[in-house]
């Protein structure tokens, strides 16, 4: 006989007969530790009767799976792998815990026992489930909170990189040097995957050294510098213009004539090829790191009223950086402003985009700038200020040495003329001490305990004492400060949080970065938890522009948009795939995902919405008339368009593509995990992967037919396939397509989605998107299909909500927090499904307020 | 810069010594008589080095793979570009890794040294990588316990706790760091840097205790990652200022300038590979991976204008293979130099490689598909009897651990099992 209680607070362990023999260990399956599964249909107090009548469930459980499933899953037939005569009743092994958990997912949603074999009566095979499920579900929820559902866990990259440069008022780049950080669910915010290793420390103290030499600037104030360049005036433009057409530049060489590639205008000059030479702005690489403000007058030249797309980067030689770009409009000239941070010696660098190439193809190479009739880029003038310094001293000095006697240096008597200023604390040891502590206090985002800053303050007085300077000497403490434990990770204890933890917790989630003195003077009140407040605090951290990152770190992690960058397009298939609408792409999702945010829009916006995120580089892409200039904003779709939500993203049709071919089980498998929140087991090891042949003959399509006749593939297929089918409508950089595009064969069209219309590619075998779900429900492509995910909002809300939860507390979803994932999600609904009523309910949820 | 005199405090023969001989100095060749002694070596044995390297985009078989097994195979259009070197290496067919299929096609980049099941998916933890598992028991007796190369920034060296080492790309930091002295100022501030994260170590060290009982019991198990490294990285921290005390070994070699563009693969792999002769004679490290990672843009070869990613899908199109082909001859032949190096310089009479085990091959079996059965593995060196194609099952592939286990034992490793074994040795191999 046995007795449970369901309630978190209980400590004891169920009590029950094991319904099998244990002689054989358990098969240790592999690990499967995505718990997303599809929702069991019933509220917690009805499971608990149902659980609570199932007293005897164990010797019922064990008569259900003799008659039902005991023929293909014994030790001779051992179907699947799975032994149920050896499968034991050890749960607190992870391993035997997911294996009932596969038995409890595949009985429940009627995958098991398989069609043609005997199926149980429905009120049995609810029994079985309600029985086994409820078990499952105390043991888990005890364990949980035993030992809570996050394992300690330390800051990640991200997460370093913000803390560190808040810590100290900088804005160095930090997270480059440490270790790229592993995933798990998914999120790189989980602590399974964050581990910790010499090279971690070793990379902890590269960094910090870093972080501090940029704090600690001790120099004069930078001088702020204004860079004014005139294209007519620039010394390398003028030796093009003004050399002779032809003149060898090696007399040896009668290859080495000079053609003259700029045009010269009363007011401009005109850039007509997209490379060399591009403008490389003279003038604007020699300066400190800093924050620079930039300004650039032009105007498209010869562009058939069409704007000229103008790129500007920042460019050390080695790499360079896209800072922006900006629709310059024909013959009108605009001035354009942008603030940028660049780093020491970085000069800015300029380049048109769909210019160079007349009607005929001649470029400016062929007959020369006077008589192309070619778009180009008529660049006037390039202003550069900066670097823009908001106070000197630094803020840094009092992030670091807190209220330390800083004076500056006289000139006269100083000849080291790197140095204007110096720390002379009276007592060093002393100021040390509180420079320390309160630098520790902000560090560790909580009081510190007595004496525990004592053991750093020692390694700046032992430095002291052995004769080294002030500023070195708290180097080291600040140093160590920035490597100790109670920095690098999160302090969390079983239970219910407390309200130093909880703070951290929330604006680490929708900062990345540590609580501001709002958040932590609620949590020396302790009324940071209190609903009410907690909820206020949770709008204003959303409201604030840092919840930009979440939005990235997100979104770049939930949909895939870290990898856009994986593969590149096939330059004769998709010729038109250039930076701008890469760039533009990622840009589209986000700001897609914050504006659903901003006004509370409906989860399920993200599977079917009436409006799109676009700018003009995008709505040429798409098709969508009447959108100009760079600026990314909310544009309202027609009724019968195939683009709204994220599955006509160009973005998301990126990541779940290569450079070349489109993948229906790919991206099938990305919707069942990222929307769906059901991920597809990995195929089985003796399959074979298909070996696309783009040579036009065989489409994808026709190649994977073999999953929807196969039996054993069907089972998983029938439920991968179906999204991917919908959408190949869509090809790998998100273009809408009716053929599929070929190398060699087939109708040559040009393409008209781009501001390049000399381009063009051959049109081969026609695309089918019909298909039909594994409930049988078909559909016709890509709009029918998403009408049929919506039919589900639960799905798609618990998915969202699964994914939330798992980035937001650094652990996945396990068994038991799969109810309270329908229960969030039930309450959401109720108050209209919106993206930002998710996260307030999340936030209030006890999956995140507790460990 | 011209080539400074080799200079050895002790040793067979000391360069000063033979150098005030003749009155004169001379940048003499560097002479096989003069290798430096090792940690602890006064007439030993070479020591045993392990230099792996990956191409992650496949090679393409039908060019590489023999028809026929055993040592009378016909050559292949690859392994002709080897063809110096025929009785110095074996080529395998038939090995892999079970159960490979991971988050993506090319997952499993980060397990071909490491052997750890399903890269990438759910619950994915990789395990330690080949040549950090034998660091951990030498690493000790060299400057570098182990180096870590690649063309890109990803490595194919992974910790014990399944961590990446990030790969070092430019040939100039390497030779930097094996052989450039630092001046005087230098050092000392290196040497400071050094002590003061010794202290800074056994300062956190002592925080983590306090922390440690603050929290939880499920969260001491975790914290002792913590402690763990921070324990080893103060023990790396004192090695590394013992290592600092003494002089760098010197080398007739001009410092190499880096590849700067990016697409330019083959350039960047024959510098690395230029790299691997000069640590190891040197004794600066005995483990060594590099990976060659592929790209998706175009690498700079005449006749090749798709993007190398591009070209490894070929989808069966010949002019995609032609291309393929290209690039991919072009890195046999820097294999072929590397070999050629390696048995060029000796040390006590006998050739580098024959006491270097070289590893190359792919992650990929045919990157086409993304199958990872049937690898290209091509094992150089380290004084086994090559010279012959070994052939396992197609269909049913011998574990490519069960050749890491004998190439363990071979560096005098005593283990029997390392990542998927399911044997010590691969049959045929001696």
């Amino acid at each position: 006989m046995s007795v449970w209680s369901l309630t978190s607070e209980a400590g004891f362990f169920p009590l029950r007969d094991t319904p099998q023999s244990c002689a054989a260990p358990s098969i240790a399956p592999r690990t499967c530790c995505a718990y997303l599964y599809r929702p069991m249909r019933h509220s917690l107090f009805a499971a608990l009767l149902l659980a609570a009548a199932t007293a005897h469930g164990a010797a019922a459980r064990s008569q259900f799976l003799e008659s039902y499933c005991a023929d293909c899953h014994d030790a001779e037939t051992k179907k699947g792998g799975l032994d149920l005569d050896a499968l034991a009743w050890k749960l607190d092994q992870p391993a035997n815990f997911d294996e009932w958990a596969k038995v409890y997912r595949r009985v429940e949603r009627g995958e098991m026992p398989p069609k043609k074999k005997t199926q149980p009566k429905p009120e049995e095979a609810k029994a079985f489930t309600a029985s086994l499920g409820g078990d499952l579900r105390t043991f888990d929820s005890t364990r949980e909170a035993e030992r809570g559902r996050t394992v300690l866990r330390r800051l990640n990259r991200v997460e370093y990189e913000h803390t560190v440069q808040d810590l100290l008022g900088i804005k160095t780049p930090l997270a480059s040097i440490l270790p790229a950080d592993t995933p798990a669910h998914g999120f790189d915010t989980v602590a399974e995957g964050l581990r910790l290793s010499m090279l971690q420390m070793e990379k902890y103290l590269e960094a910090a050294d870093v972080a501090l030499d940029a704090a600690i600037n001790l120099g004069p104030q930078p001088e702020e510098k204004k860079v004014h360049w005139v294209a007519k005036e620039d010394k390398d433009v003028r030796k093009n213009l003004d050399t002779p057409e032809g003149e060898l530049s090696n007399p040896k060489d009668p290859k080495s004539g000079h053609h003259v590639l700029l045009l010269e205008l009363p007011d401009a000059v005109v850039f007509f090829d997209r490379g060399y030479p591009s403008a490389q702005i003279h003038g604007t690489d020699s300066h400190p790191a800093g924050l620079f403000r930039i300004r650039i007058s032009a105007y498209g030249y010869q562009s058939n009223g069409q704007p000229i797309p103008m790129r500007v980067y920042r460019d050390n030689y080695r790499e360079k950086q896209l800072i922006g770009w900006f629709d310059m409009p024909p013959d009108q000239p605009r001035l354009i402003e942008v603030t940028a941070q660049l780093s020491a010696g970085e000069h800015l660098r300029i380049e048109p985009s769909n210019t160079g190439i007349d009607d005929k193809g001649q470029n400016v190479y062929n007959i020369g700038p006077k008589n192309l009739k070619a778009p180009g880029l008529a660049l006037q003038w390039v202003e550069m200020e900066g670097p823009i310094v908001p106070e000197w001293p630094p803020h840094s000095l009092h992030a670091a040495f807190g209220d330390t006697p800083l004076n500056k240096l006289d000139p006269q008597k100083n000849h080291d003329k790197r140095l204007a200023y110096e720390f002379t604390p009276d007592d060093p040891k002393a100021a040390a001490r509180k420079a320390l502590e309160s630098f520790a206090a902000r560090a560790f985002r909580r009081p510190l305990e007595l004496g525990e800053v004592d053991r750093f303050v020692q390694l700046t007085t032992d430095e002291l004492d052995a004769g080294v300077k002030f500023v070195e000497a708290m180097r080291v403490g600040l140093r160590a400060i920035l490597t100790a434990p109670q920095f690098l990770l999160f302090e969390e204890h079983p239970g219910k949080l407390d309200d130093y933890a909880l703070a951290s917790r929330l604006s680490y989630f929708l900062w990345s970065t540590l609580p501001d003195e709002e958040l932590l003077g609620l949590a020396a009140n302790h009324t940071l938890s209190q609903p009410a407040i907690l909820r206020a605090q949770t709008e204003r951290l959303l409201k604030d522009p840092r919840s930009g990152t979440f939005v990235r770190d997100f979104t770049g992690q939930w949909l895939d948009l870290r990898n856009i960058d994986a593969t590149s397009p096939d330059k004769k298939l998709y010729p038109e795939a250039d930076e701008l609408l890469i760039n533009s792409m990622v840009q589209e999702t986000e700001s897609f995902f914050a504006e659903i945010l901003k006004a509370n829009l409906p989860v399920t916006d993200f599977v079917q919405s009436d409006f799109a995120m676009l700018n003009s580089r995008l709505a040429l892409h798409y098709g969508v008339p009447g959108v100009d200039g760079e600026t990314i904003r909310k544009v309202s779709l027609p009724e019968d368009s195939v683009r709204g939500g994220v599955l006509a993203q160009a973005s998301v049709l990126k990541v779940t593509a290569n450079g070349t071919t489109t993948s229906p089980v790919r991206r099938g498998a990305w919707v069942m995990k990222k929307l769906l929140g059901d991920p597809p087991p990995p195929p089985p090891a003796g399959v074979a992967a298909i070996e696309p042949d783009t040579r036009g003959a065989t489409t994808v399509r026709e190649q994977l037919a073999k999953h929807r006749n196969a039996g054993t593939c069907a089972g998983c297929h029938s439920h991968i396939d179906p999204p991917g089918f919908a959408m190949e409508c869509f090809d790998v950089i998100g273009g809408y397509r009716e053929r599929y595009r070929s190398q060699e064969k087939g109708e040559l069209i040009t393409l008209k989605n781009s501001g390049d219309h000399r381009l063009y590619v051959h049109l081969g075998l026609p695309v089918q998107t019909d298909g039909e779900l594994s409930d049988g429900r078909a559909f016709a492509g890509i709009q029918d299909f998403k009408k049929l995910l919506l039919s589900n909002p639960d799905q798609i809300i618990e998915a969202l909500t699964g994914h939330l939860v798992t980035y937001s507390t650094g652990a996945g979803i396990g068994f038991a927090d799969r109810f309270t994932v329908e229960e969030i999600a039930a309450k959401t609904e109720k108050q209209g499904g919106g993206l930002r009523t998710l996260i307030h309910q999340i936030v209030q949820s006890p999956l995140f307020l507790n460990k | 810069m011209t080539p400074a005199a080799p200079h050895f405090t002790a040793g067979p023969i000391s360069r000063r010594a033979f150098l005030r001989g003749t009155g004169v100095a001379l940048a003499l060749p560097f002479l096989d008589a003069m290798w430096p002694q090792r940690a602890g070596a006064a007439q030993q044995a070479a020591p045993k080095r392990l230099v792996a390297i990956c191409t992650s985009l496949g090679i393409y078989g039908p060019a590489l793979f023999p028809k026929e097994a055993g040592r009378d195979y016909g050559s292949t259009q690859y392994l002709d570009m080897l063809k110096d070197h025929r009785s110095d290496f074996t080529i395998f067919s038939g090995l892999s890794h079970p159960e490979q299929a991971g988050a993506d096609g090319h997952s499993s980049e980060m397990t071909w040294l490491t052997a750890a099941r399903h890269p990438g998916l759910g619950g994915f933890r990789n395990s330690i990588s080949l040549d950090q598992f034998v660091a951990e028991k030498i690493g000790v007796e060299t400057r570098f316990p182990s180096l870590t190369l690649g063309t890109g920034g990803t490595s194919q060296s992974y910790t014990r706790s399944g961590v990446m080492i990030p790969a070092e790309t430019r040939p100039s930091q390497v030779f930097a760091k094996l052989f450039v002295e630092g001046s005087a100022w230098e050092v000392e501030q290196q040497m400071r840097k050094l002590r003061e994260g010794r202290s800074i170590m056994d300062a956190v060290n002592d925080e983590a205790k306090r922390f440690s009982a603050r929290v939880g019991a499920a969260d001491r198990d975790k914290l002792d990652e913590y402690f763990t490294s921070v324990r080893e990285m103060e023990q790396r921290l004192a090695k590394a200022e013992d290592w600092m005390k003494k002089p760098k070994p010197k080398i007739d070699a001009h410092p190499p300038e880096d590849i700067k563009n990016e697409a330019d693969l083959i350039g960047r792999m024959q510098l690395l590979f230029e790299m691997v002769p000069l640590a190891v004679q040197t004794d600066s490290t005995r483990l060594i991976t590099i990976l060659v990672q592929g790209r998706g843009d175009v690498p700079p070869i005449a006749g090749v204008s798709m993007d190398h990613h591009n070209l490894s899908h070929h989808g069966q199109d010949p002019e995609k293979i032609r291309q393929l082909e290209l690039i991919e001859t072009a890195q046999m032949g820097a294999l072929d130099k590397l070999f050629a190096a390696l048995k060029q310089k000796t040390e006590g009479g006998t050739p580098l490689l024959d006491n270097t085990m070289v590893l190359f091959g792919s992650n990929l079996g045919n990157a086409n598909s993304h199958d990872w059965h049937n690898l290209p593995i091509l094992l150089a060196g380290g004084g086994f009897r090559h010279g012959q194609h070994l052939a396992y099952d197609a269909k049913d592939n011998t574990p490519l651990c069960n050749l890491f286990v004998q190439m363990l034992q071979k560096m005098n490793v005593e283990a029997d099992s390392f990542g998927t074994n399911s044997a010590a040795s691969i049959a045929g191999l001696a």
